[in-house]
């Protein structure tokens, strides 16, 4: 579903943020992305959904080069930064509205959409509402709401988690899992490692933007817990040095 | 008085300054911010010498240059609050940073008055650069006084700076307490309470005009009854400049105290309720009894359309800065409408006067034309619709959208908006002043290519000139580097198509379309390509 090969991007001033990583997400994978501040997830991930351009690699999702084809490849995604900025002068189901229109998204399906997420997340009674009115955790949901809507191939989320109820966190996971059984994946990076150990069906730590652990989640915490996986790494290993965990054959 | 200090610099550089795009050019983040104020400075001290000097070139000889001075005086009172009236609302009663605000160990007066006076050293820039070229004409007409006058001046202009900060404040405390009282209606509140305080300017200024357009007093050298007639519009000028030109100390103390000590004790007023006010304004009610009925269905491009649609007219401070000159260029032609009669006789006196008359008469279309194309570039939407996105613009680059649909929408929303304008305002004035059905097909087509250009141009010049981190609409609206330029770039194209009516004068207004409509739609075509390859790149790289 999501190919990056040997990414790298060097911002103004010579910081270089991601220095060529390579992963792969596979379709009905949760695929989690841990790092330090600053390690470049942010970058990644903005770089997958095509907002932030790459000085080398490739990234194809679906089958469609981001650089090449940046419409066919965002048509299938849905990113949400971490603490969104949303369109302060529209309602909450103008926003949608906007949204589902931008994709194309027939007038039942959205309108079936709307209702079930916005049911999921308790949203519905404060739709009519300027999202200028919402609280933090709110415009989250609506955020997220309007990710669900577009039933995308790939999700990517930076910190989804941050600002959620813990209703809204376990229904959150519950609809990245249906997009994972429906055939998509969903790339997503986090501190908060309890939830990438449990939701994860694969995870990335990225450190001084080079990857230095990737693979399978059983794998990489074994009998430890990522926690110290994370700590021992962040003191340890040398972000020349990538360590990809032998993975069997689905 | 640290902590004052610390507030004050905090304030200042946030009316001032931007970190710049990320990514862009050391050029590009140069030109923003500070930029815009050089900018602003510029045309101000261009303003300033340019009045001065005409009006103390003509009523010196006539012993009246001392109203030059109150004319002055009274432009560099008035003529900040243009740019900073709105300021205060969002300078001094911003919420954005509420919680780190109001847990610090300041006073609210401390706090309010930082805030204040990073306002106040703006709006002082300004009227120093309005009052000092007065000076230097005053010296050079033989006003006397020598350097010292100069020296007056420049601290007359310190205490005259806080008369439109208290204006500013006042006025953006009392829509803040609408709107904390009645946030549902905060934009209406917002609009209208603006709507009436421009009006009440124009009528300062209609006042200010009119107070020079008797003329009668001029015309016979007259100047006491021209002095009587400026100093009773508007006393306190009067008694400033009669103390500066006294001079009279004491009198001079007395005026500059008048402009000080309203300001901090109404600083200080708005103070004991500050944080109250905070609060009332960050506390967002919200209803929760909406139900889910059916959900509409539109194209993307018809959204994007809509979204800056919703965002012009939800956004006060964007419509009445940005769109101001629609509502001028209509009222104006229906004004012209109503007056038609008046029109006809008078300009049946001009033709009257022989081939005089009918050569100034053959000027009228042109003229008319170059009034609304003046007006017409004075709408300054495309060119902040890139910075008004902000930090919402990662919804637009991560949308399955081209560039281009984007580019549509934006400069298309201008178009539009300009083009509804001409398409009412043309047949009005053409009526009104009697003009032919040619003269009004020709003003239609070169008004709509005008339009069509500035809001490509303006496009492009956000995009050259983005300011992505404003902490608020009003200070991408009123000191983007982009509006600046691309109203000096409207200027030029208008001063432009003058020049060109003059050199080709002996052909005609209908020669003159057709050439000027030739320039004006291959300036279009660059325009649009322009926006169409680098214009992308640009976009690309926010």
């Amino acid at each position: 579903m999501l190919k990056i090969s040997q990414l790298t991007k060097t911002y103004a001033g010579g910081k270089k943020a991601v220095d060529n990583l390579s992963l792969e997400v596979k379709p009905g994978e949760v695929y989690g992305f841990i790092g330090h501040n600053g390690a470049g997830k942010t970058t990644t991930l903005r770089a997958v959904a095509g907002i932030l351009s790459f000085d080398g690699g490739s990234i194809t999702v679906d089958g469609h080069d981001v650089v090449r084809e940046p419409v066919a490849a965002k048509r299938v995604t849905a990113f949400l930064p971490d603490n969104p900025d949303l369109y302060e002068f529209l309602s909450g189901i103008k926003f949608l509205t906007f949204i589902a229109d931008i994709y194309d998204i027939p007038k039942d399906t959205r309108q079936q959409l709307i209702a079930k997420y916005a049911d999921a997340f308790e949203l519905t009674g404060v739709l009519g509402s300027p999202i200028s009115s919402y609280s933090h955790g709110m415009k989250q949901k609506l955020a997220l709401i309007s990710a669900f809507i577009r039933q995308p191939k790939l999700l990517l989320l930076d910190e989804p988690f941050v600002g959620l109820d813990p209703v809204a966190s376990f229904k959150t996971k519950e609809h990245l899992r249906e997009i994972c059984n429906a055939g998509g994946a969903v790339f997503f990076s986090t501190h908060v490692l309890e939830v990438a150990e449990k939701l994860c069906d694969k995870i990335a730590i990225i450190k001084g933007g080079r990857l230095v652990e990737a693979g399978r989640t059983k794998d990489i915490v074994g009998k430890s817990s990522l926690e110290n996986v994370f700590l021992e790494i962040a003191q340890e290993r040398d972000p020349g040095e990538t360590h990809y965990l032998a993975e069997e054959d689905d | 008085m640290k902590a004052f200090l610390a507030l004050l610099n905090v304030s200042f550089k946030n009316l001032i300054l931007t970190t710049g795009n990320v990514g862009g050019r050391k050029k590009r983040k140069a030109a923003t911010g500070m930029g815009s104020l050089v900018l602003i400075s510029l045309v101000m001290l261009y303003i300033s010498a340019m009045y001065s000097f005409m009006l103390g070139s003509t009523l010196g000889p006539l012993g009246g240059l001392d109203v030059m001075l109150m004319a002055m005086t009274l432009m560099a009172t008035l003529f900040p609050l243009v740019f900073t009236i709105f300021a205060a609302q969002s300078l001094v009663f911003s919420t954005k940073d509420l919680d780190l605000v109001l847990s610090l160990p300041v006073s609210a007066f401390s706090v309010m008055l930082a805030r204040l006076m990073a306002l106040y050293l703006e709006i002082l820039l300004m009227v120093e650069l309005l009052l000092i070229p007065a000076g230097v004409v005053w010296l050079m007409q033989g006003g006397g006084g020598g350097i010292g006058f100069l020296l007056l001046l420049v601290v007359t202009g310190i205490f005259l700076a806080f008369v439109p900060t208290l204006i500013a404040l006042i006025f953006g405390g009392l829509i803040s307490l609408l709107i904390s009282r009645f946030q549902r209606f905060k934009n209406l509140f917002t609009t209208l309470f603006s709507l009436l305080v421009l009006a009440g300017v124009m009528v300062l200024v209609l006042n200010f005009n009119a107070s020079f357009g008797s003329g009668a007093e001029l015309l016979t050298g007259d100047i006491e009854g021209f002095r009587a007639a400026i100093g009773g519009a508007f006393p306190p000028v009067q008694w400033l400049v009669q103390a500066l030109t006294g001079p009279s100390p004491l009198v001079l103390l007395a005026i500059f105290a008048c402009c000080l000590l309203p300001f901090l004790f109404i600083t200080w007023l708005f103070s004991l309720s500050y944080k109250k006010l905070l609060t009332m304004l960050a506390s967002h009610k919200l209803k929760s009894d909406y139900k889910l009925g059916a959900v509409k269905g539109g194209s993307s491009g018809g959204a994007l359309f809509r979204k800056e649609a919703k965002k012009f007219f939800g956004t006060p401070a964007y419509l009445l800065n940005a769109g101001i000159s629609y509502f001028l260029l209509i009222a104006a032609s229906v004004v012209a409408v109503i007056f038609k009669g008046t029109i006809g006789e008078f300009l049946g006196e001009i033709a009257s006067v022989g081939a005089e008359g009918q050569m100034i008469l053959s000027y009228l279309p042109p003229i008319l034309l170059l009034v609304l194309l003046f007006f017409a570039g004075l709408t300054f939407i495309s060119c902040v619709s890139i910075s008004l996105e902000g930090k919402t613009l990662w919804i637009l680059k991560e949308a399955p959208i081209g560039t281009g649909r984007i580019f549509f929408a934006k400069a298309g929303f201008n178009f539009l908006l300009s083009g509804i304008t001409i398409v009412v305002c043309v047949p009005l004035v053409t009526y009104a002043f009697n003009l032919w059905l040619a003269d009004m097909a020709a003003m239609l087509v070169l008004g709509l290519l005008f339009s069509l250009l500035v809001s490509t141009a303006g496009l492009f010049i956000n995009l050259l000139l983005p300011r992505m981190d404003a902490e608020n609409d009003t200070i991408v609206i009123k000191q983007s580097a982009s509006v600046i330029v691309t109203m000096l770039f409207s200027f030029v194209m208008v001063g432009g198509l003058v020049a060109l009516f003059f050199a080709l004068q002996g052909l005609g207004f209908a020669l003159f379309s057709v050439i000027a409509g030739a320039i004006l739609a291959v300036l279009c075509l660059l325009a649009i390509l322009l926006l169409n390859t680098k214009g992308r790149k640009l976009f690309a790289a926010l």
